[in-house]
């Protein structure tokens, strides 16, 4: 079934231009995550084999046999709660790292084929300006992080395996400790909609770092800072505010996601996501249809600009 | 014959340079056209109107399609070569024939498979790992592959060496030309097109020159190699230009019977380098 959705058959433009973006970002797309994946089973597998180990959750360090200890003297509803939590925990590695593959993935976006002077190859096909920059957004804030959760699925399945295999031979059941007590499903849902609103919160920031990726002469990354940082500087001089940092701070950063204001930045170690239903509630407030709308120009912006910018 | 491009006091400018002055042209399907001026000439800007990859000033009509603001459409029917090292380094041959199949409606992908198993270029290899040579194979046999009206080529071999460049016009008018196609080119190498070309345009700062069908000008124009005591009477006949090199003097005319001339001396055809060398230093004088 993939091999028909990665292949092309016939005239499919769209089709076409997304293939083409994972083509040319398979690294962003899916080495990150597998790599990330990948160590972190390693470390895993290391840690406990060698070491019997000691895991560190909040500050406090716990061999998994106390873990497991702990774990099944909980009651039944506390105990789902938190292997729910802690599974959704793990994903945080992968997802940091999905979260540079975006920002980095948006800012070479069409600054790269201006480089290489390959925008000229794509600029004699009949694919419009739209559908290209479309292909290139739907890449960043779509595809790049639901590969991702993917890969965080299967990290967790890997968890509970992992786990399943330190019962044997003690008087834990496998099943009602570890398996019956996840809800797998919810767990993705859960981690779409947290991916799917963190995107459409931080669009209007990728946006801008496309555009500025579209303006470019060279390092995309500085055309996206430093007039950032110059408007922040003269807002703070003469308004005494600080409303332009928090704006894309707060969005980039996944402040709406997670019931920390500074985001992702400022708790690290302790991802504690807001509840689902008020993430999506956020969706209510004017903010967050400003930033869409902020997006939207920005990007149609973008979309002049490439028109234009033959070389 | 049906006109396929028509400028109509097409301009262009960046900033306070002029880059195409009022331009007028028609262009007829079936040609074969050379585009030729010198560096910073106008030519890529030509080209690049036509390809509606900028905006420009004045009426330009593409086989009915406006360049700059139905560019998505016309594109169907037009392929381009802007420079061979065009195909993005990270893409896989095979790769690159999915997107042209995927994003041209009247791509075929069996004749470009045929064009390139004809070459030694691998199709699971990356554009960064091909040769000079190969890349412009690949980036042949998908343009050739595509059923299009238009061709345009702007300076499709540099960099290449003479082999590949004898290669790629010979495959050009073998595989891609019929009566139905069009194809404009510009190239530095005036002298290795010149016998394909059915018509030339030269273009000087901007300005349209000349622009004629190789058959009038090599009726038009003669270069005359006189016996040494005809010179003066081949003066007399007033030559576009004259050039002495090794003793022998050589006569440019323009507009002379080839009888009248032949009674002094040798006639040939002249050359487009020679037509061209004429063409802008005549302006220049």
């Amino acid at each position: 079934m993939l091999a028909s959705i990665v292949k092309i058959n016939g005239y499919n433009p769209f089709k076409a231009l997304m293939l083409r973006e994972y083509w040319e970002n398979r690294r962003a797309i899916f080495m990150t995550p597998l790599i990330i994946t990948g160590l972190s089973m390693v470390l895993i597998m290391i840690s406990m084999g060698l070491f019997g180990a000691a895991i560190h959750v909040d500050g406090n360090s716990f061999t998994l046999g106390e873990i497991i200890d702990k774990m099944s003297a909980q009651d039944a509803e506390e105990l789902s709660r938190n292997i729910n939590h802690l599974l959704l925990a793990s994903s945080v590695p992968i997802m940091i790292g999905v979260w540079f593959c975006m920002v980095f993935t948006a800012l070479g976006s069409l600054y790269d084929e201006r480089k290489d002077s390959s925008i000229l190859f794509w600029k004699s096909m009949p694919v419009s300006d739209f559908q290209t920059i479309l292909s290139k957004i739907l890449t960043v804030t779509v595809v790049i992080p639901v590969v991702a959760i993917c890969f965080t699925l299967i990290f967790q399945v890997f968890l509970l395996i992992v786990g399943s295999f330190y019962t044997i031979g003690t008087d834990y059941s496998a099943w009602n400790l570890l398996w019956a007590s996840t809800n797998m499903p919810m767990l993705v849902i859960n981690e779409i909609i947290y991916m799917a609103m963190f995107s459409l919160w931080a669009l209007p920031v990728f946006a801008w770092f496309m555009l500025a990726s579209v303006i470019a002469k060279r390092t995309p990354l500085l055309v996206a800072t430093i007039p950032v940082a110059l408007l922040a500087l003269v807002e703070g001089l003469f308004f005494h505010s600080e409303y332009l940092i928090r704006f894309i701070g707060m969005r980039l950063m996944g402040a709406h996601i997670l019931k920390n204001e500074g985001g992702f930045g400022s708790s690290f170690s302790s991802f504690d996501p807001s509840s689902t239903m008020d993430i999506i509630r956020s969706a209510g407030d004017p903010a967050f249809w400003i930033g869409l709308s902020i997006a939207a120009a920005l990007f149609y912006g973008a979309i002049l600009l490439r028109k234009r910018s033959s070389l | 014959m049906t006109n396929i491009i028509t400028a109509h006091n097409l301009s262009k400018s960046y900033g306070s340079f002029q880059a195409l002055k009022n331009v007028n042209m028609t262009i007829q399907k079936g040609q074969i056209v050379g585009i030729i001026g010198a560096n910073g000439a106008g030519k890529t800007t030509l080209l690049n109107s036509i390809l509606g990859l900028g905006a420009y000033d004045g009426d330009l009509d593409v086989l009915g399609f406006d360049p700059y603001s139905q560019r998505d459409e016309m594109m169907k029917e037009i392929c381009f070569i802007s420079d061979v090292a065009t195909l993005p380094k990270w893409i896989k041959v095979s790769e690159a024939i999915d997107f042209v199949e995927g994003v041209h409606p009247s791509f075929n992908r069996q004749k470009a498979l045929d064009f390139l198993a004809g070459t030694s270029v691998p199709l699971d290899k990356k554009v960064r790992q091909l040769s000079k040579g190969m890349v412009v194979q690949v980036h042949l046999a998908l343009i050739m592959s595509i059923d299009a009206k238009i061709l345009v080529l702007d300076e499709p071999t540099l960099g290449l060496d003479i082999i590949y460049r004898k290669k790629f016009y010979h495959q050009l008018l073998e595989d891609f030309f019929d009566e139905d196609r069009t194809i404009l080119i510009t190239t530095h190498q005036v002298d290795e097109i010149e016998n394909i070309l059915s018509q030339v345009v030269f273009i000087r700062d901007g300005e349209l020159v000349l622009t004629a069908d190789m058959e009038d000008i090599s009726n038009q124009w003669m270069v005359l190699n006189p016996a040494p005591e005809n010179n003066d009477a081949a003066r007399a006949l007033s030559p576009v230009s004259e050039q002495s090199l090794l003793g022998r003097t050589s006569f440019i005319f323009n507009g002379r019977s080839r009888a009248e001339l032949a009674e002094l001396g040798e006639v040939s055809r002249i050359s487009l380098s020679d037509l061209f060398v004429t063409l802008m230093e005549g302006a220049s004088s």
